[in-house]
């Protein structure tokens, strides 16, 4: 049963996607929205502990992300594309939440949705982009591009399928591992070096942005 | 509690639209969104294995993922700029300068 729900939902998408794009306006939307917190109540309650609200709302969380994260990959505006962006990463945000890892929570959204997306938002204003043509985009390609998704996603619900049970916390785990306190400690303890290496590879990507963008006013 | 196998293929899921968006499309925004994507699947697995294992291993790691994703943002899209400057657009089959001929 486990398998077979992600490839049921991959199935679904198309249908979802398309129809939200074909009626438009708010009713089609709203439709697919109201649908959407329907279906992911009912995942919730066959396939977890109904009891937990928690629960329900990892799968409402993680329908919203994969559904704007398809909108994403779908839609020919990139504006419209950056603003499902957000939908996505504000629904992993939940779900890191719900995971109770709050500080990853508010990582994904100050980080993503408040400094990337506005970097993408930035260009997409600047460059000034023509709609993409819709009739382009499917093709050899497009059909390509799907087969080997959803082959990868059964080999990969095939392999977790017999994962969950084996997995089990090990001997030496602190006794609060998701707290910003322990989060903390890590990085500026054990993983002190490989952390300031980071702050070395952003201060060359900074740096290689500006070269890269600057460049016009030498010449 | 959320199981470990459900957050892995919510994973999974997102990982592979993202994959099929890389593939499939020919704008470079989307391309750098649909890598975002990506990124992002990857950091719901290192947090459930996180969770699920008790160690803080991976949360570190998804900091560093969360690096390399700003880092990759901000040279891919001053890359994309200068490409807008010198084609006007911004379509996969305009750069085909290291293609084999």
């Amino acid at each position: 049963m486990t398998s077979v729900w992600p490839l049921l939902l991959y199935y679904l998408l198309p249908l979802v996607g398309l129809w939200t794009y074909r009626r438009g306006g708010r009713t089609g939307t709203l439709a697919a929205g109201i649908s959407w917190f329907l279906a992911a109540v009912a995942l919730g309650v066959v396939i977890g502990d109904a009891r937990s609200f928690a629960v329900i709302s990892f799968y409402l969380l993680s329908l919203v992300a994969v559904m704007t994260a398809f909108l994403v990959v779908t839609g020919t505006n990139p504006v419209y594309g950056a603003l499902s962006l957000i939908g996505t990463f504000t629904g992993i945000a939940g779900v890191f939440v719900v995971l109770q890892c709050e500080f990853f929570g508010i990582v994904q959204v100050i980080l993503y949705a408040g400094a990337i997306l506005v970097l993408y938002l930035f260009v997409v204003m600047m460059v000034d982009l023509p709609k993409e043509n819709a009739q382009k985009r499917g093709g050899v390609r497009g059909i390509a591009a799907i087969a080997t998704g959803l082959g990868l996603l059964a080999l990969v619900v095939k392999a977790l399928a017999p994962l969950g049970m084996r997995l089990q916390p090990a001997a030496g785990a602190s006794a609060e591992p998701y707290s910003v306190r322990a989060v903390g400690t890590a990085l500026f303890g054990p993983y002190l070096v490989p952390f300031e290496v980071a702050s070395l590879l952003l201060l060359v990507a900074l740096v290689g942005a500006i070269v890269l963008s600057g460049r016009e006013r030498e010449s | 509690m959320v199981p470990l196998t459900h957050v892995l293929v919510f994973g999974a899921v997102l990982f592979l639209i993202g994959l099929v968006g890389f593939l499939s499309r020919r704008n470079f925004l989307t391309l750098f969104m649909s890598v975002e994507i990506m990124l992002n699947a990857v950091n719901v697995n290192l947090i459930g294995f996180s969770r699920s294992l008790g160690d803080t291993a991976g949360q570190v790691f998804a900091v560093f993922v969360i690096t390399v994703a700003a880092a990759e943002v901000a040279v891919g899209l001053a890359i994309l700029i200068l490409m807008y400057r010198s084609r006007g657009r911004v379509l996969v089959q305009d750069w085909r300068a290291l293609r084999d001929n």
